[in-house]
């Protein structure tokens, strides 16, 4: 009873109407499988670009961490609005730092947000600490960036008043005061325009890591399980129908052939 | 005989497991784009998408114990496709749990009746 059916016994049975009618229904279920997998899969994307669209609108620097408190690791490279005025009395000159293989400084200069704390704001590049573009604008300003850790090394050397090596928050707020905010924000656009200004240098530290939609990834995985389960029920089931035809035979050949 | 009782045990199993859990989220659906706004994503709670994704891979098992069971039974194509696709329906499960163990409890007594 359980004899495996021939391959010539399960050809039979797969080219009999009923078993062709099965393939055909069976391969129009894969193509659907196929095609839903395939929409859940742009759907996995269209998530993951939105969220991104969504982290990458700048939010107010104030949300991001209070004055004396520490940048959550998430919050690195997020995209920020400042609005304030630029305290020139408190800018440093970040020493050694080239642009396109030019020697020069990074200016930093304290911006007092309305709520009146301080926030550091790397306004750019110049060749030298006294190059035109050093003094920054007056008055109110709204400035768009994206926010960079303090940058770890020698941040305790202060060769001259008004210098640094390293931009450390830490520092600045023995500068500046407590009010000093954690982190740095590296400026990308300000409101009003002010020339002349320090080149714009890129953020060190860009991030666009956003939760995973992994309910659709699943889904896009399931919907090929799926076609892959055609294949296997198919299989099975005419299997089992060419084992009972060749038993069917069995039966017959017996009867007919002459013991 | 005995294979056939392991086989229709665990499909009675995942039929109450996956229709239990897709009821309960049929239910949350309807309260929650009814009533709690989840057509907004950020309301959604995490429990929420984490049954969903359960429920996929719940199925996913629901469908090897039901081929297994409808194999064992030597039941048709039709009724084993009857028999996935239950699972996909809310509540369906349920019915379909209800007549398979009813046809297995006829055919393992049938079976008992046979002297080996």
């Amino acid at each position: 009873m359980s004899n495996r059916p021939t391959p010539r016994a399960m050809l039979r049975t797969a080219i009999t109407p009923r078993w062709l009618g099965f393939a055909v229904l069976a391969i129009i279920f894969m193509i659907g499988c196929v095609v839903l997998g395939r929409w859940q899969w742009d759907r996995t994307q269209d998530i993951i670009q939105a969220e991104q669209a969504a982290q990458s609108a700048p939010r107010p620097v104030e949300e991001l961490a209070e004055p004396g408190g520490s940048l959550a690791n998430e919050l690195i490279g997020q995209p920020v609005l400042a609005e304030g005025n630029y305290e020139s009395a408190g800018q440093v000159m970040v020493l050694h730092r080239s642009f396109s293989d030019r020697p020069g400084v990074w200016v930093v200069t304290p911006l007092r947000l309305t709520d009146g704390s301080l926030i550091a704001v790397l306004r750019g590049w110049l060749p030298d600490a006294s190059a035109p573009g050093a003094i920054p604008p007056s008055g109110g300003v709204v400035a768009t960036g994206v926010v960079q850790p303090d940058e770890g090394f020698y941040s305790e050397a202060r060769p001259d008043p008004g210098t640094l090596v390293a931009i450390s928050s830490v520092e600045l707020r023995k500068l500046w005061g407590p009010e000093t905010r954690p982190g740095y924000v590296t400026l990308k656009t300000q409101q009003p325009t002010f020339e002349p200004a320090p080149t714009p240098v890129p953020p060190t530290v860009v991030t666009d890591n956003v939760a995973f939609p992994i309910q659709n990834l699943f889904y896009a995985i399931q919907w090929l399980i799926f076609a892959a389960f055609a294949i296997v029920v198919y299989g099975r089931w005419l299997w089992r129908d060419a084992q009972e035809m060749s038993a069917k035979d069995d039966d017959l050949s017996t009867t007919v052939t002459p013991s | 005989m005995e294979k056939i009782r392991g086989a229709a045990l665990r499909y009675r199993i995942m039929a109450w497991v996956t229709g239990v859990v897709l009821g309960c989220l049929t239910i949350w659906l309807i309260v929650g784009y009814g009533f709690m706004d989840y057509a907004n994503t950020d309301v959604k709670p995490g429990l929420y998408r984490l049954l969903w994704t359960a429920h996929g891979w719940l199925y996913f098992i629901y469908l090897i114990v039901g081929v297994d069971l409808a194999f064992r039974m030597r039941y048709s194509i039709w009724r084993t496709l009857g028999i996935l696709i239950a699972g996909t329906v809310p509540f369906m499960s349920f019915v379909s749990e209800y007549f398979v163990h009813k046809d297995v409890m006829v055919r393992v007594a049938a079976l008992q009746d046979v002297p080996s």
